[in-house]
């Protein structure tokens, strides 16, 4: 189990983090989410001993690790830009983590077989003797993750897993890692700056905003039920109503009394719903509305009322 | 059309621009260097070898190389050790530093050997202390070598700083969470990704420990036959008039400037090569 207590960080002036607690339980997969400069990564570089908090601690099964560098610390660790070894071909970066072993270091040829046995699980079987240069962002990842597991860790730590690579791929990967991270029953963290990624892998969510946590829940407790209003407007699409209402675009209903008056801008096909976004005739704020698409569109420049089904309330 | 007229444009511009570098080249380098190696062999194959194997030359020549043998490895450990400390770490007062690695490009050699005198000749700072303990630095072979270890040791550092900050941290910090050692580390992985670069800086090196000849001159003495360099030996056969002597040596010199620069171009060519790979 890994413990978080009352985490510190400065960089120079400028606090990254402020006062971050965090438990996470064994076999969870954790998200940290935020955008940029939220300290979501330094987050995690501390937990992994890359970095050091100023004040606070670290605990791993119950045992302080904020002394120990992030060589003692048997993390696993995926860089967003894979930081594979170039001058080394794949095999060899598999084993790498055996392979400068001082104690206990296994022979060669059980090296190279842990490494077949690695690719093997990440679906790179007979890709060990190319170089890292000749395989796709995909199979790099893929060969990151592998090289992170090969020393048995007992925490994986990824830092934009899926930031540089497409969105087909990226799509792909996301399923694949969910079910390996079940399969080894492994306790992992990453980091992303994309709600529908954390959304979909994580157990649990962490949303950061400057340096503090806004909120930590399930998927399903991050959107439906957001715990401040920069959470309701990171994570999916949110509009504001009067009286301090945040309303989803899924959650308005047109209705023919009542409600709020909308001025119909734009209307559009977005998958199976149609899009309207129109402006706030009271406060001038654009809206954004979802409406069953098997129902008449509203045509641009009328004027339509709306009704939320679900909203929330953070107050005038 | 339009379009195929204006390729023609940039092709004969092209072509112009070409032929321009081209003559510069020619009249620049390739002139001088015939010319050198023309008058080296005036008095054919003979006079060379006698030029060459005259025990002034060949203790010039055995200088120059002692010379270089020392100050190259020391500025390549200098240079990789303060490239690493600047590309990889922060602390207060790396600008000042990268700037300090600059200064001996940014001084008169002259002045840098002057430097030295300062320091460590008869009428210098240390130098009553170093001649009570029967030491001679100025005018004798430490001086040479401490004149062009200071000359020449920006060539590695500058070569490897923009690489190793381009290369960034994640490779070493990969390394480390796979449980290397700093030592490991560096022989495994930050050596191997800055190899090119460093064989560079230290072929650039090199060639100018051996060709150095402003400050080694200030600090050398030209005794004959003691603390003569490859360079100031050239010079006093030319102010000699011997003229054969001083383009022989001097175009040992050359062929030292033309295998560096064949090295240079094999390696810009793998290195191209090895970092276009990378993406």
């Amino acid at each position: 189990m890994i413990r978080v207590n009352n985490l510190t960080k400065r960089f120079d002036d400028v606090s990254v983090l402020r006062d971050i607690s965090l438990s996470v339980e064994p076999g969870e997969f954790i998200a940290l989410l935020g955008p940029s400069g939220s300290g979501k990564t330094t987050l995690l570089r501390i937990i992994a001993g890359l970095e050091f908090q100023d004040e606070g601690e670290v605990l791993v099964d119950g045992r302080d690790v904020s002394g120990l560098s992030v060589r003692d610390r048997q993390v696993g660790f995926v860089f967003q830009h894979y930081a594979l070894f170039r001058h080394m071909t794949v095999a060899q970066n598999v084993g790498f983590g055996l392979s400068v072993r001082k104690r206990n270091r296994p022979p060669k040829r059980e090296i190279e077989a842990r490494a077949q046995e690695l690719l093997r699980l990440v679906q790179l079987d007979g890709l060990g003797k190319r170089y890292p240069s000749q395989l796709s962002g995909g199979q790099r990842q893929r060969v990151a993750l592998a090289r992170a597991l090969a020393i048995e860790p007992k925490l994986l730590l990824l830092d934009e897993p899926f930031g540089a690579l497409d969105a087909k791929v990226r799509k792909d990967l996301r399923r694949w890692l969910r079910d390996l991270h079940r399969q080894m029953g492994l306790t992992s963290i990453f980091v992303t700056h994309d709600q529908e990624e954390a959304l979909e892998l994580a157990d649990r969510v962490v949303v950061m905003d400057h340096g503090v946590i806004e909120q930590i829940g399930t998927p399903e407790e991050i959107y439906m039920e957001p715990a401040t209003p920069f959470v309701s407007h990171f994570v999916g699409e949110t509009n504001h109503l009067p009286d301090g209402l945040h309303v989803r675009p899924h959650d308005l209903r047109i209705v023919e009394e009542g409600g709020e008056a909308v001025l119909v801008d734009n209307v559009f096909r977005k998958g199976g719903v149609w899009r309207v976004e129109g402006v706030l005739s009271g406060t001038g704020e654009i809206v954004e509305i979802d409406l069953d698409a098997g129902s008449p569109a509203p045509q641009p420049g009328a004027t339509i009322r709306v009704q939320p089904l679900r909203s929330k309330s953070f107050g005038g | 059309m339009s379009i195929h007229r204006s390729t023609t444009e940039r092709r004969a511009t092209r072509i112009l621009l070409i032929l321009v570098a081209l003559a510069f080249l020619a009249f620049f380098l390739l002139l001088p260097l015939i010319a050198v190696f023309g008058e080296a062999l005036k008095q054919g194959i003979g006079g060379f070898a006698n030029a060459v194997t005259d025990p002034d030359a060949q203790s010039a020549i055995r200088l120059t190389l002692m010379v270089a043998a020392i100050s190259v490895p020391l500025n390549m450990v200098f240079g990789v050790a303060a490239s690493w400390a600047i590309s990889k770490y922060d602390f207060k007062g790396k600008s000042l530093l990268v700037t300090l690695i600059d200064l001996p490009f940014s001084v008169s050699p002259v002045v840098s050997g002057l430097i030295f005198v300062l320091l460590f000749g008869a009428q210098g700072y240390l130098g009553p202390w170093l001649a009570d303990h029967g030491i001679r630095v100025i005018f004798a072979v430490p001086g040479i070598l401490l004149a062009t270890i200071f000359i020449t040791f920006p060539f590695v550092a500058r070569e490897l700083i923009p690489l190793m900050q381009e290369q960034g941290r994640a490779d070493e910090e990969a390394a480390l969470s796979l449980g290397a050692s700093g030592w490991q580390t560096f022989w495994r992985v930050t050596l191997p990704n800055i190899r090119w670069g460093l064989l560079y800086g230290v072929l650039l090196c090199n060639a100018r420990a051996m060709g150095e000849f402003g400050a080694v001159s200030v600090v050398s003495g030209h005794i004959r036959g003691e603390t003569n360099t490859m360079p100031l030996h050239v010079e006093i056969l030319y102010n000699e008039y011997n003229f054969v002597g001083a383009f022989a040596v001097a175009s040992l010199l050359a062929l030292l400037a033309l295998v560096t620069l064949v090295a240079k171009s094999v390696l810009e060519w793998r290195f191209d090569l090895h970092s276009g790979a990378k993406h």
